[in-house]
């Protein structure tokens, strides 16, 4: 199966064909229910959490994971 | 600002405004939107020497709104013990920021992105123009307030010390606008009082801070003394030689500014006022330079 390229936190990384932006995050230890303080942005526009499982991700697409950290 | 030509001029001094009473209990607290805060230091989280030195100087601070930044998850090292998982063990609120956005599109993905991380509406608003100074941009500043403020969140917004553009922030309605002491983490302390004086002059019923510069007490203090309603800062405290010292510096400071300005100072005038009564002097020896007939 031929894998799709995409980012990541800026960092390059494949995914299989199809992927949705929840299994993408899954891998990483992410999920919708139980996650909290984590929020995801697909080419530069926030995905609610409610919508992880629908979106599907194609080549080339960049995603944000955020979260807290320090800040003034 | 009126400065007389009598001989004793008086440079008017803003009318102290009442404490701000919530309820019976007559504690004066800081009222932003819904926000009912007994301390009036906000606290930043960046820069202290270590995790517990950052958590001690909180506690030692009594601040109850720290900020955070938006950042990304650091993918390869997912731990228990999260930054955030760190600040639930303290009874604060966060208050997410914009740092590091230079346009009002970043601005409000940004704040959209930690809506949804940390279920507040709460946002500390920062657009800056410029990366020597960190000076806000004001088109896109102003841009974003009003972007925030249609999609329902409660806007903090750090701006410079221009009254104009304070204004604008206040009348479109930012829960609180925040002018700068001196650029983000200089030190300088309140650099133009004068305008900081103007900015509460003009916009006297919404809460307003000063953000940004503050170096040390004294210059939390004298915000609180201008009639501002808190103070937010950072670097003072996380770079401070001792942050858990200075954050309790910081604490004392803003609560005796605060009751400074409650108090109604006494006004500055250009020649001395004898806090000792002339009455009942006793009489100097024949021949020597007594007192004349001095006002007292």
């Amino acid at each position: 199966m031929s894998m799709i390229s995409i980012k990541i936190n800026g960092q390059q990384a494949r995914t299989a064909p199809q992927s949705t932006l929840a299994d993408i995050l899954l891998v990483r230890k992410i999920d919708a229910q139980s996650t909290r303080g984590v929020a995801v942005a697909l080419n530069d526009a926030i995905v609610r959490r409610n919508d992880w499982g629908n979106r599907v991700i194609g080549e080339g697409d960049q995603i944000e994971i955020v979260t807290a950290q320090q800040g003034g | 600002m009126q400065v007389t030509t009598q001989a004793n001029r008086n440079i008017p001094e803003q009318d102290g405004r009442d404490a701000s009473f919530d309820g019976d209990d007559q504690v004066d607290r800081l009222q932003i939107a819904d926000l009912k805060l007994t301390s009036r230091l906000l606290l930043g989280t960046s820069g202290y020497p270590s995790p517990q030195v950052m958590m001690e100087s909180i506690e030692a601070s009594d601040s109850q709104l720290i900020t955070v930044a938006i950042r990304r998850v650091n993918l390869a090292e997912r731990g228990e013990e999260s930054f955030l998982s760190l600040l639930d063990s303290l009874p604060v609120q966060l208050l997410p920021n914009t740092a590091g956005c230079y346009t009002a599109k970043e601005a409000v993905l940004v704040a959209e992105l930690a809506r949804e991380a940390l279920e507040t509406n709460l946002i500390k608003l920062e657009v800056i123009g410029d990366d020597e100074t960190l000076l806000p941009d004001v088109e896109q500043l102003l841009k974003a307030a009003s972007e925030l403020i249609s999609a329902d969140f409660t806007v903090l917004a750090y701006s410079n010390d221009d009254p104009i553009t304070c204004r604008k922030l206040a009348d479109m309605g930012c829960a609180a606008v925040m002018p700068l002491a001196s650029p983000i983490g200089s030190g300088m302390g309140i650099v133009n009082p004068y305008n900081l004086e103007l900015i509460r002059q003009l916009i006297p019923d919404l809460p307003l801070l000063v953000d940004a510069g503050i170096g040390t007490a004294s210059d939390a203090a004298r915000a609180m003394e201008l009639g501002y309603d808190g103070v937010l800062l950072n670097t003072a405290v996380s770079k401070a030689k001792h942050p858990v010292q200075m954050a309790t510096a910081m604490k004392h400071a803003i609560i005796g500014g605060r009751l400074a300005y409650l108090g109604g100072r006494i006004p500055r005038k250009f020649y001395a006022e004898a806090s000792s009564s002339m009455d009942g002097r006793i009489e100097g020896a024949p021949g020597a330079t007594g007192a004349s007939e001095a006002s007292s």
